[in-house]
């Protein structure tokens, strides 16, 4: 009987049974829309994961990988803070193969296909694309407290980016407001941006929309204040921080008299003051916790900034702690720039001297210095110990000398750089700014100062210079008071010295080739004038 | 044929009673020749009883009771079956082996005078010559259609393979590898070679489609070894050798001095030239500047100059005072030979003992195997061992159970960064990138080597002895090598289980499990003695990995005959895969002891991670064969299959294929060329096959398991959690990548199939490819994965064989195979309007997609020795006294000067001519760069000649390429101009032909430690791919089979073997194979092994 071949069969077959699941799903770190969704609905306080992932976007490992491979300049905001410094005259770096910033440092970074621009590029629009997805989630007319502070952070964010990429890809707005800027994704047209692209908005556009965002904010912000509706911490945006933003908006814009009025609203509002001379006679600018700052980019010691290791703005930037800023001396002050600074100032001493000592730290400390540093013959000759002009400004994680752990907090607001505007405003819109300037210095950082100086618009950027070195804000006053770049007398190496004049197309940056080809609606004839790498010219010992 | 089938029957009718305990004795001999046939195996079938025949095919031996059957068997020859009884004279005919040849296809088997797809055989005796831990690596120049790539040597490691071209721009080209039936996903180091009794390389849609969902880049099957019927034979096998480096570095500059002086000029002319120095000053400055590591210094000095001399005179030589050497009273200088210090020979050894055998119901094969793979650097080598057991039991008519496990216990050490070209951890880049005038080693004041306790001191160029070297910085792989570990321990199992009904006549029930598990191991120290982990005293990290593969096949056959001359097969079947990956993860710093990895041995930064992936396939399909008299075949497939990365809507995709095959042979009309015409087959195939892999193994791979959905990254600590990044975009409408290829082939057999041979013209049409389409990045994304454009490889590809010898003592054998290969994209996505410029890659509709777009060299400037390129020059103006481009607008009208700049809207230029340009940085840009040729080679392969006399056999195996170019970067790395940024990089013999005043006439720009440019990328640098490389040779002595029995042996065998033998290429240092469009030397390079070897069987 064939029956029992059957039978055989059909008692064998559950053995077998397969049974594929096809719905498959990450389990980890990695989140579907779906498993977001989800957890959102049982844990509805994983509400805060959406905003807090706005400003995790300022601290990401390698966030650009799809694009351009691992590369150890990419992490985040940071990085285009760590470029953005390095094309100015004010931050020295050697031109070696360990230096991340070496294409901004000659601006190889400029080219439309450069790594670099696409950091820069897609950094921004990731913050915008985390603000767009909160704002779109969230009823903008709602009178809960929580809801409005939670918009309020992210219209602040995304008024932010577009504020920067308007410095960044245009010249001042005042006499370009009708030139192109940037796209303007918000979470109105962003679902057809993707099918029909997104032209350059004008310079006027991306203002409008950041004075709306940034307006905006102020307001709920405000509301949501009064209700009690507090940050957490100094990660998010309060209401002193949104007034600070408007504050450079309006210093770009040349609106004087607001620029002063946010700045004042930005001091009035803040918890935090002014670090006193001695808070700042040591390295310090670690941790968000310091008195004087109102924003910052929080790094935990779990990140993957951290795991890295090296892939972290601290890892290039710091002098004290493991990473590259160990190598060659690290990344060292104009010396130009640092010998303008008067000896009365505490601020000196947040560089090491022409020998390589630094006045701010101890023996241990600068001998930890001296040890990184093997001089040439004409160095031992001259008495140099230590690299000169270096960084000593930022202390390591936990002020621990030569920690591996790579968790500093990065500033993105200090309270100091509202004085500065204030002082500027004031004095640009008709007032006394000199006496504000003056005050402000003499109090926190230089008993012996008075202003001297019949430009005081100038001087206030030179005490930014100093005061904001290596913070990724100087840029932005270098497009806003349409600057160009010397290099002569800094302390350059030959080939990156450079002398740009104001007004050169290669300050701007150029829309990263992907965005013209992905973007349906730019051509590369909608580009900024594409322009050669600047060349060296010969070094001279130029005062400041 | 016919006659002797009739005589045998009549003997067997003769003779047909039964004996008891019969002692039977005969010869035999070989029909085409009538020479007795030596060592043809008789048995006594039901029986372990058999002998061998001798010298003079004579045999004798004793059948015992009730048995009267005797099995004939040789290699080559038709087995036959006879009556036993005395002085029997028996003759073998030869084996038709070239038609009745079993081939492995989908689900099944077929015989390839019938087959209707296009496939190619690897069989086991070729592959035993070769001397490879990897199957990949064996296929080089064997298979025509086939191109073995492998930028990476470290033992144990997959070369890439690709069939009949590059299917997709974005997705996995990766072929689909099916292990006896069942598709494997694991680790194909884990199969010994030796295990393997042939690979099939399945081409066309008819061979794949059948495998749908993952057919689409072809199909690699391997079989392993079965027993053969007769009494259990041990074989063992073993084989020492040694393991070198097969491809030599480039011609470079040796002699310190003479670097030196080349580098001193460099920065010489920078100061004359660009400084403005007069010649004193200039040589003042180039002296004190080439030991900087500034400016195109190298950081060091090494030769020791009188008191108040210069290094370098006033005519640029080194100062004949000076001497080699150099004390600054602490340390000593003197340069090592980089490349001899990391790059050293290694043992290879391989031993394997394989017991096997068949009955009528047992067929069994057992194997033991162990390979020491050496590495030729520091800490890197491949262990394996393996155990096989194969059992196939037929328990009674109807039914018939086996499985086939494969047991590996392998560790690779595996040194990482070996293949980063950038990164100062590759010793290959050091090896052959450095100036030879650095020290490997920090020497006291005396010249002696320094020790810390029994290490010696390496020099990292960091300042260990006071000196920062300008190349390559904080890095010393051969100090960093000998103390780093970076070990994959892997246990692997491969088991196949199957049962097989046999209900009806005919009908055949197929049940078959695949469990492939994985589970490795892969432990990292980083050393806290030196380099950049010493500072945090060490680092370690744990990893954890395990891989599981399930598969389940339900197949149903049935096969049938009617009226004797329609053959009918039907095959339905079902096929489930699920396969899971979980890694956990735990790293720290920290050390306590300084060369354990074990992370609780670690104290800082304790860290962890863990995830999992899950991918799932299911399948049912149907397969149609048909033929008539085995003269006109037909076969129908078809499949439907769904994938877990696309979502539910979009899951399942449907597979078809049809294809043809006439034996023209068999055609009455033919009746007259059958004296020399054995067979002539015409074939032609068409179907599809899919592909869901976007790249999985490659880069962000984890997320394309769910690549139909937008998936974001969990991040924050305790103070709370964000999830608002995305990791990935994905898309809802992703589906299957479908290729749609068509064969016409015509096999052929001539002159008593001496000549065997096929020519195949194919094509194969890829559409909706899977594709990375690049979006702006003002989205806040930088891409989205689409199926978009499509993209064809066509070629032709022939194959021949021919025995020019064939006689039972001597033989000489020659075979080759050649594929012509186009590749043309036909659409990209309407966004890319026709062109997308991805880096120095474009593609380009109507265009191939192996095109690079790079600056164009114009050559050098013969006034000033500037690099020049060509670059477009546009309509300009004159306003003033200066010039400016003139700008339009879309409707043609001109822009003012004034306006250009503020201009909103599309403008443009007018192109009118080509310039040259000394700015490297204007020749970059896109709109001034080039698209080179299609670089891919015009036609590829290999042949190979083998020869047996007397018990001697020699064999060798070529590869080729010719045409075709690929950039050579390793060239280009080679020609700097001692630029800060290459300063202390060795430089190519071709520099001396630098331009200078008085050599004006050369392609070789000046050297100035200015122009960091002169060799960047261009169409300078592109090479002429073609190559041919001697894969293998192999001389070998089989001992006389009379002599061997003495001893109690069956067969004896010597040999020696090398592989990878040589390269010619049209660069010395030079190696195409890398990759379809550069070479770069700085990555493990490919191992030559030479080895002797003894294999015995009994």
């Amino acid at each position: 009987m064939k029956l029992k071949y059957f039978l055989f069969a059909a008692l064998a077959m559950p053995v077998f049974t397969a049974c594929e699941d096809m719905d498959t799903a990450p389990q980890g770190a990695t989140l579907t829309e779906e498993k977001k969704v989800a957890v959102g609905t049982d844990k509805p306080e994983r509400a805060e994961a959406g905003v807090r992932g706005i400003f995790s976007q300022f601290n990401v490992y390698m966030p650009n990988y799809d694009a351009i491979g691992s590369r150890h300049n990419d992490f985040g905001y940071s990085s285009i803070m760590m470029f953005t410094d390095s094309n100015t005259e004010d931050m020295v770096s050697g031109d070696n193969g360990y230096n991340w910033c070496g294409n901004s440092l000659t601006y190889d970074d400029r080219p439309y296909t450069s790594r670099e621009s696409q950091i820069v590029w897609n950094d921004y629009y990731k913050i915008v694309f985390s603000a767009n997805t909160v704002i779109g989630s969230l009823n903008a007319e709602s009178d809960d407290a929580l809801t409005q502070y939670y918009i309020g952070q992210a219209l602040a964010a995304r008024g932010f980016c577009y504020m920067e990429l308007a410095q960044l890809y245009q010249f001042n707005y005042k006499g370009h407001e009708g030139s192109p800027c940037v796209p303007l994704i918000t979470e109105q047209n962003s679902t057809q941006a993707a099918t029909e692209g997104a032209p350059r908005a004008t310079v006027e556009a991306v203002y409008a929309q950041v004075n709306a965002d940034l307006t905006k904010a102020i307001e709920v912000l405000k509301k949501a204040q009064t209700a009690g509706q507090k940050r957490s911490d100094r990660r998010y945006v309060d209401l002193a921080v949104a007034y600070g933003l408007r504050a450079r908006m309006n210093l770009a814009m040349q609106n004087w008299a607001a620029a002063a009025d946010d700045a004042q609203a930005a001091i009035d509002n803040t918890d935090a003051r002014p670090a006193t001379i001695d808070e700042v006679s040591k390295p310090t600018f670690s941790s968000a916790d310091e008195p004087n700052w109102m924003w910052a980019i929080y790094i935990a010691e779990t990140d993957d900034v951290v795991q890295s290791g090296i892939v972290s703005w601290i890892s290039h930037c710091g002098s004290f702690n493991y990473g590259y800023g160990q190598y060659s001396g690290g990344h060292q002050i104009s010396k130009k720039l640092y010998n303008s600074i008067a000896d009365t100032d505490i601020r000196k001493g947040w560089w090491s001297d022409g020998k390589g000592v630094c006045a701010n730290i101890s023996d241990e400390w600068n001998a930890y210095l001296k040890s990184t540093f093997k001089p040439t013959d004409d160095q031992k000759d001259a008495g140099i110990v230590a690299t000169p002009y270096m960084n000593c400004k930022f202390a390591p994680y936990q002020d621990k000398l030569n920690n591996d752990v790579n968790a500093n907090d990065i500033p993105l607001m200090r309270v100091e750089e509202m004085y500065l505007i204030l002082a500027e405003a004031q004095q640009m819109s008709g007032k006394d700014g000199k006496s504000i300037l003056e005050q402000f210095v003499k109090t926190y950082r230089d008993p012996a100062y008075t202003c001297t100086a019949s430009d005081v618009q100038n001087e206030v950027y030179r005490q930014k210079r100093i005061e904001l070195w290596g913070e990724g804000r100087i840029w932005f006053d270098v497009m806003r008071l349409n600057k160009g770049v010397d290099r002569r007398g800094a302390g350059y190496e030959a080939n990156c010295v450079l002398n740009i004049p104001a007004g050169d197309p290669i300050l701007l940056w150029r829309l990263p080739q992907t965005e013209i080809n992905g973007n349906s609606a730019l051509t590369d004839a909608d580009n900024n004038t594409s322009t050669p790498v600047p060349t060296a010219v010969e070094d001279a010992d130029i005062a400041l | 044929m016919k006659r002797l089938t009739m005589l045998m029957t009549m003997l067997l009718l003769v003779v047909g009673a039964a004996f008891s305990q019969t002692k039977v004795n005969g010869t035999v001999t070989s029909q085409e020749d009538g020479q007795p046939v030596v060592g043809a195996s008789v048995l006594v079938v039901g029986t372990q009883t058999g002998t061998v025949t001798d010298a003079d095919g004579k045999f004798s031996l004793t059948v015992p009771a009730g048995k009267s059957t005797l099995r004939i068997t040789y290699v080559g020859m038709e087995p036959i079956e006879v009556s036993a009884r005395p002085n029997m004279k028996i003759m073998l005919t030869s084996d038709h082996k070239a038609l009745d040849e079993v081939i492995v296809v989908a689900y099944g088997t077929a015989k390839k005078g019938t087959f209707t797809g296009s496939a190619g055989t690897m069989k086991a005796d070729q592959i035993e010559k070769l001397q490879v831990s990897d199957l990949t690596r064996a296929l080089s120049g064997q298979v025509a259609g086939v191109q073995v790539l492998s930028s990476n040597g470290q033992p144990g490691t997959s070369a890439n393979i690709r069939i009949r071209g590059v299917s997709s721009i974005n997705g996995s080209n990766t072929p689909l590898y099916v292990v006896d039936g069942v598709p494997f996903d694991g680790d194909l180091s884990s199969i010994p070679s030796s295990d393997i009794a042939d690979i099939t390389v399945l081409k066309d849609a008819a061979s794949t489609s059948l495998y749908g969902a993952r057919g689409a880049n072809g199909i690699i099957m391997v079989t392993t070894k079965q027993g053969k019927l007769g009494k259990p034979t041990i074989n063992f096998n073993a084989r020492w050798g040694q393991n070198s480096r097969a491809v030599s570095s480039y011609d470079v500059i040796k002699n310190p001095a003479q670097y030196l002086e080349l580098e001193y000029s460099s920065i010489y002319n920078y100061a004359t030239t660009n400084l403005g120095y007069d010649a004193l000053t200039a040589q003042k400055y180039a002296n004190s500047t080439i030991v900087t590591n500034k400016g195109g210094g190298n950081g060091y000095q090494i030769y020791t100059v009188p008191d108040g001399q210069y290094m370098f005179g006033t005519d640029g030589k080194l100062n004949p005072n000076a001497t080699l050497g150099y004390s600054d009273g602490t340390y000593y200088f003197t340069p090592d030979n980089w490349e001899d210090e990391i790059i050293k020979k290694a043992l290879r050894q391989e031993y394997e003992v394989s017991l096997s055998g068949a009955t009528d119901a047992n067929n069994y094969y057992v194997s033991y195997s162990y390979l020491d793979d050496g590495g030729i650097v520091s800490g890197s080598k491949f262990v394996r061992s393996s155990v096989r057991v194969r059992d196939e039991f037929k328990v009674n008519k109807w039914l018939k159970l086996g499985a086939n496990i494969g047991l590996t216990h392998s560790k690779s050490y595996y040194p990482d960064e070996q293949t980063t070209t950038n990164s100062s951890g590759n010793a290959f880049r050091l090896a052959y990138g450095i100036a030879p005038i650095y020290p490997i080693y920090v020497r006291d004041a005396n010249g002696n080597i320094m020790h810390n306790g029994d290490r010696a001191v390496y020099d990292y160029g960091s300042g260990e002895a006071g000196r920062d070297r300008s190349y390559m910085s904080i890095s010393n792989p051969a100090g960093q090598m000998q103390y780093d570990k970076a070990i994959y321990t892997m246990d692997i199992l491969n088991s196949t289980w199957f049962a097989e009904l046999k209900p009806l006549e005919g009908l055949t029930l197929t049940a078959r499990l695949g469990y492939t598990y994985d589970n490795t191991n892969y432990d990292v120290l980083q050393n806290a003695y030196m380099g950049q982990f010493a500072d945090l005293e060490g680092g370690a990290y744990q990893y954890h990995m395990r891989t599981t593969g399930f598969t389940t096949q339900f197949l149903a056959n049935y096969n049938t005959k009617i009226a004797d001359a329609h053959n009918l097969d039907f095959t339905l079947g079902y096929e489930g895969y699920q396969w899971k990956y979980r890694r956990i993860y735990g790293g720290a710093t920290k050390l306590y002891d300084p060369e354990s990895y074990w992370l609780d041995n670690a104290v800082n930064q304790k860290n962890n991670a863990g995830y999992q992936l899950d991918y799932a396939t299911k399948g049912i399909f149907g397969r149609v064969n048909y033929s008539y008299n085995d003269k006109y075949i037909a076969a129908f497939s078809y499949r439907r299959d769904a994938s877990s990365c696309f979502h539910p809507d979009n899951r399942w995709g449907g597979f078809w294929s049809g294809s043809l095959a006439w034996v023209i042979s068999k055609e009455k009309f033919m009746e007259g060329t059958q004296s020399w015409l054995n067979n002539l087959k015409l074939k032609a195939s068409y179907g599809q096959q899919g592909n869901d892999n976007l790249g999985r193994d490659t880069g962000d791979g984890r997320y394309y398991y769910y690549a139909y959905t937008d998936q974001y990254t969990m991040t924050g600590d305790a103070s709370g959690f964000s999830d608002g990044t995305l990791a990935y975009k994905g898309n809802k409408d992703l589906t299957w990548e479908k290729s749609v290829s068509y064969n016409i082939g015509l096999d052929f057999a001539m002159f008593n199939n001496r000549l065997n041979g096929s020519i195949e013209y194919f094509g194969r049409q890829q559409k909706d490819m899977l594709y990375f389409k690049p979006v702006a990045g003002s989205l806040g994304y930088s891409q989205i994965p689409m199926n978009v454009g499509t993209m064809t490889n066509r070629g032709m590809e022939i194959d021949l064989s021919f025995d020019i010898l064939k006689h039972r003592n001597y033989s000489l054998t020659i075979n080759g195979n050649a594929t012509f290969l186009k590749n043309k994209i036909d659409e990209l996505h309407p966004d890319l309007k026709g062109k997308w410029i991805d880096g120095s890659r474009i593609y380009e509709e109507g265009e191939s997609m192996y095109r690079l777009y790079l600056p164009e060299w114009a050559g050098v400037d013969e006034k000033t020795g500037e690099a020049l390129y060509w670059v477009n020059s546009y309509e300009m103006e004159t306003i003033g006294d200066k010039e400016y481009e003139v700008w339009y607008d879309v409707n043609g009208n001109k822009i003012a000067h004034d306006e250009v700049e503020t201009f909103v809207g599309e403008k443009n230029r007018k192109v009118i001519g080509r310039k040259t340009s000394n700015d490297y940085t204007v020749a970059s840009l896109s709109e001034n760069r080039v698209a080179t040729d299609d670089l891919l080679p015009d036609v590829y392969g290999g042949f190979g000649l083998s020869a047996t006399a007397y018990g001697f056999d020699a064999s060798i195996q070529f590869s080729y390429q010719i045409g075709g170019q690929v950039l050579d970067q390793g060239y280009m790395y080679l020609m700097h101009a001692s630029a800060s940024s290459d300063a202390g990089g060795a430089w190519h013999k071709d520099i001396l032909n630098a331009w200078t005043p008085t050599n004006t006439k050369t392609d070789v720009p000046r050297l100035n430690a200015g122009d960091r440019y002169t060799a960047y990328s261009s169409t300078r640098f592109l090479t002429s791919a073609s190559y041919l490389s001697i894969n293998n040779i192999t001389f070998g002595y089989t001992l006389p089979k009379n002599l061997v029995k003495k001893i109690g042996l069956g067969s004896v065998r010597v040999y020696f073997s090398g592989d990878n033998l040589a390269l010619f290429a049209k660069r010395k240092g030079l190696d195409p194979r890398m990759g379809f469009t550069s070479s770069i030397p700085y990555t493990y390079t490919q191992l030559r092994s030479i080895s002797g070897g003894i294999s015995v069987s009994f």
